[in-house]
């Protein structure tokens, strides 16, 4: 029903065209995992997606595993890979008989803490911290065990809520590090602004 | 077998999915919501879209786990006039466990929400995942028929 409101309309599926490959034109292909992996590669360059493949890595992935991954063949790879890891953005284990390559856990770590620093003030990373242990009380209240290893070990493979449940436990453990480190760098951070110490005044003086 | 444990959430993966979507749909995402809150306990990545395939309005309840696994549950309608447990709604979902007795990769089709049907999509990474799961909605909303997801690898 047409409208003199039409300009402020929201918009609809008609309106957007999501994909460029001829591929994944008209309806849902048989093959839809080789159609989208067209889209991708159609999409982005050879070392964008060997960049986002590492980027999501939590194990180290053999250089065959990456190539597979990324779309791409195993010397891209090779040559991709070799300024990450001398930039530290990757680890490289070389002592199992295939090559094997993991994104710094440290770099992701400590870039996560400096943003969570940079974005939150002191009183904000209170609040979520506070909210983080009330949820981990909550949690160790409701199942009896004090970790998430022995929530594990008690629960049953249909006992949905639970396996949720762990979810959520090994997500806030890992929160309540993060905050933690991110308010000791917010202190870190305040002590050493420039002229709000002694030792800084005394400095300039 | 026992199931296998899928870690804690990922908010790296979370955020690749957001950006395809917002990339890919353009101005059809409404809004973008991390719930309960992205800094402590994050569950999952709420979406909602200005268009459905039955519905004027739609949402994606998304979520990836860091070792692996992840869900795209989909529902129609918007938050007012909804009905409590959204049972006449249009629903599905794709999934990613490894648990016994189901398929790793699955899809629960609208028509049988609880059914654990073996899923077209297979890739194990959240940006051709998502392109895959948008192409199903796409066509379906292009069409406006749910049976246009063609999401099981076998149809019947």
């Amino acid at each position: 029903m047409p409208t003199d409101d039409d300009v402020d309309a929201p918009p609809s599926v008609e309106d957007v065209e999501p994909f460029d490959a001829d591929e994944l034109s008209g309806d849902v292909p048989d093959d839809l995992d080789d159609a989208v992996t067209a889209e991708w590669t159609e999409s982005t360059t050879a070392f964008e997606r060997i960049h986002a493949v590492l980027k999501d890595t939590t194990e180290p992935r053999t250089t065959g595993d990456l190539a597979d991954a990324a779309a791409t063949t195993k010397p891209t790879v090779r040559k991709h890979v070799r300024p990450l890891v001398d930039a530290g953005m990757v680890e490289e284990d070389a002592s199992a008989t295939a090559t094997r390559y993991v994104w710094s856990s440290t770099q992701r770590r400590v870039d996560r803490v400096a943003d969570l620093a940079a974005d939150h003030s002191p009183s904000e990373l209170d609040a979520k911290l506070r909210r983080t242990k009330r949820r981990l009380a909550s949690l160790e209240q409701t199942y009896g065990v004090d970790s998430p290893s022995e929530l594990v070990a008690q629960l049953d493979p249909d006992d949905d809520a639970g396996w949720e449940d762990l979810s959520v436990w090994r997500t806030l453990e890992v929160d309540l590090k993060r905050l933690r480190a991110a308010q000791s760098m917010t202190e870190y951070l305040a002590r050493s602004e420039p002229g709000e110490s002694p030792r800084d005044a005394s400095r300039h003086a | 077998m026992r199931r296998a444990e899928r870690g804690g959430i990922s908010r790296r993966k979370l955020e690749t999915v957001e950006r395809t979507f917002r990339k890919r749909l353009d101005g059809l995402v409404k809004s973008v919501e991390w719930v309960p809150e992205y800094d402590v306990g994050l569950e999952e990545l709420r979406i909602e879209l200005w268009d459905g395939i039955l519905a004027d309005e739609s949402r994606f309840d998304v979520a990836w786990w860091t070792r692996h696994g992840y869900k795209y549950h989909y529902v129609e309608g918007g938050e007012s006039g909804a009905t409590d447990d959204g049972s006449d709604r249009l629903q599905f979902r794709f999934g990613w466990e490894k648990r016994p007795g189901v398929p790793d990769k699955h899809f629960h089709p609208p028509d049988d929400l609880d059914a654990h049907r073996e899923s077209c999509v297979r890739h194990e990474d959240p940006k051709r995942v998502t392109l895959a799961v948008l192409k199903c909605w796409h066509t379906a909303a292009t069409a406006g028929d749910p049976a246009k997801l063609n999401a099981l690898a076998d149809p019947p």
